[in-house]
């Protein structure tokens, strides 16, 4: 663009030759309003530079990063009661209000009850432990070969037909 | 890791397996995918399992292991059969002291046959035999004096009459199983009533204070003694009566 003359007056964004315009052109409000914009363009710019270069990344000489959680799982039990009883148990059950030689008779009815459901229980849980899945139930009966008190069932079709006829004589 | 062993508050605790499998790598990643229970006295920090309790540490089947300790500041758990004392009345409950840092509340339905009509009058001072129904670390303690699945009180409820006595809370935890000695040495010559609470108080009925003041001290120096010792004391106090 050409040399302006001071005295002119355009509607025209700042430009570099706006240094050659009078400071009562620049003083006025239009002129200073496009000029304060591009300011702040200026500074937003520089401010997410320096933002954007403060930002950092931890880089790690090995390639295996910290595990951010741990692999087993816990959970916790917070009361002595559901934990198992160290040292034997034997017969024992857990009973918190009791009574000696009928002192409480309600209370000796509650404790009674109480004992036969927790007995019940026990057993109920020691009968879990101790039940023989089906395999190795199959497997003891057909290893051991004095249980076998009949003989082996015959195969064939005859031989089928002769032992049921022989069993229907003997019923 | 089979045996009991003592431990100090930020010990490790061994919780990997020992099966004995010749396969290095699979019992490896067996133990890192099973889930460990662990009872109080216990925490998992980065990774391990160390004890924050001083005590006894004690595991079953490689997947639960707990600390005994024996203290005697109560930390409320759920499910667990409380002596509380009655001191405050609100408009929505009692106020019951059961020794932990809070007092716990025990709401006005929580009885049996209760209901907005019939509710139960507890003067202040009275004691009660309840259960923990609601215990963590960011709430007040709530209380119970029944069984909330049965409707039924079955055995809580106010406790009159009687004499409350303070006990640590391993002997309290001893007392609470059906052949704890010094309870079953008593009871084989003394007509009386026995309330424990496992935050280490033990109600005790019985006809006169003196038999109530001589199951007092016996209970008390049971803490120590083991199933014949208890049975000596006994008799020998029994027998100075």
């Amino acid at each position: 663009m050409s040399e302006l003359k001071s005295s002119s007056k355009h509607a025209e964004g700042p430009t570099t030759e706006d240094r050659n315009l009078s400071s009562k052109l620049q003083s006025m409000k239009f002129m200073k309003r496009s000029a304060e914009q591009a300011k702040i363009n200026d500074e937003k710019k520089r401010e997410q530079k320096v933002i954007s270069e403060s930002h950092w990344r931890a880089t790690y000489a090995s390639s295996d990063m910290p595990r951010e959680k741990p692999k087993t799982r816990v959970v916790y039990e917070s009361s002595y009661l559901k934990m198992p009883k160290e040292g034997p148990s034997g017969d024992q059950v857990d009973i918190g209000r009791r009574s000696f030689k009928s002192f409480n008779k309600e209370t000796d009815k509650l404790n009674e009850e109480y004992e036969e459901r927790q007995r019940a229980e026990k057993l109920v849980e020691e009968g879990k432990k101790m039940a023989v899945d089906d395999q190795n139930m199959a497997k003891v009966l057909g290893s051991s070969k004095e249980s076998r008190t009949r003989p082996a069932p015959p195969t064939s079709l005859r031989e089928r037909n002769a032992e049921h006829k022989r069993r229907r004589q003997e019923k | 890791m089979a045996k009991p062993r003592v431990v100090l508050p930020g010990d490790i605790v061994d919780t990997h397996t020992h099966s004995g499998s010749d396969d290095e790598s699979t019992m490896d990643v067996d133990a890192e995918s099973r889930v460990l229970r662990l009872g109080p006295g216990l925490a998992q920090i980065n990774d391990s399992v160390r004890a924050t309790a001083a005590g006894i540490c004690h595991s079953k089947d490689e997947t639960q292991f707990w600390v005994t300790s024996n203290k005697r500041r109560y930390v409320a758990a759920e499910g667990e059969p409380v002596i509380g004392v009655v001191v405050a009345r609100h408009a929505e409950g009692y106020r019951v002291d059961i020794g932990s840092a809070h007092d716990a509340l025990l709401p006005l339905l929580a009885f049996e046959g209760a209901t907005k009509r019939n509710r139960p009058d507890l003067a202040l001072g009275t004691t009660v035999y309840a259960r923990v129904s609601v215990a963590n670390s960011l709430m007040d303690p709530e209380i119970e004096c029944y069984n909330a699945n049965t409707g039924k009180a079955e055995g809580y409820g106010e406790l009159s009459e009687g004499y409350a006595i303070k006990c640590s809370l391993g002997l309290a935890r001893r007392l609470f199983s059906s052949n704890a000695p010094v309870l079953v040495a008593l009871g084989a010559s003394v007509p009386m009533e026995i309330a424990v609470g496992l935050n280490g108080r033990v109600w005790i009925n019985t006809e006169t204070p003196a038999t109530t003041v001589l199951v007092a001290n016996a209970i008390k120096n049971s803490e120590f003694l083991d199933a014949k010792q208890c049975r000596q004391m006994v008799k020998e106090l029994l027998e100075k009566k």
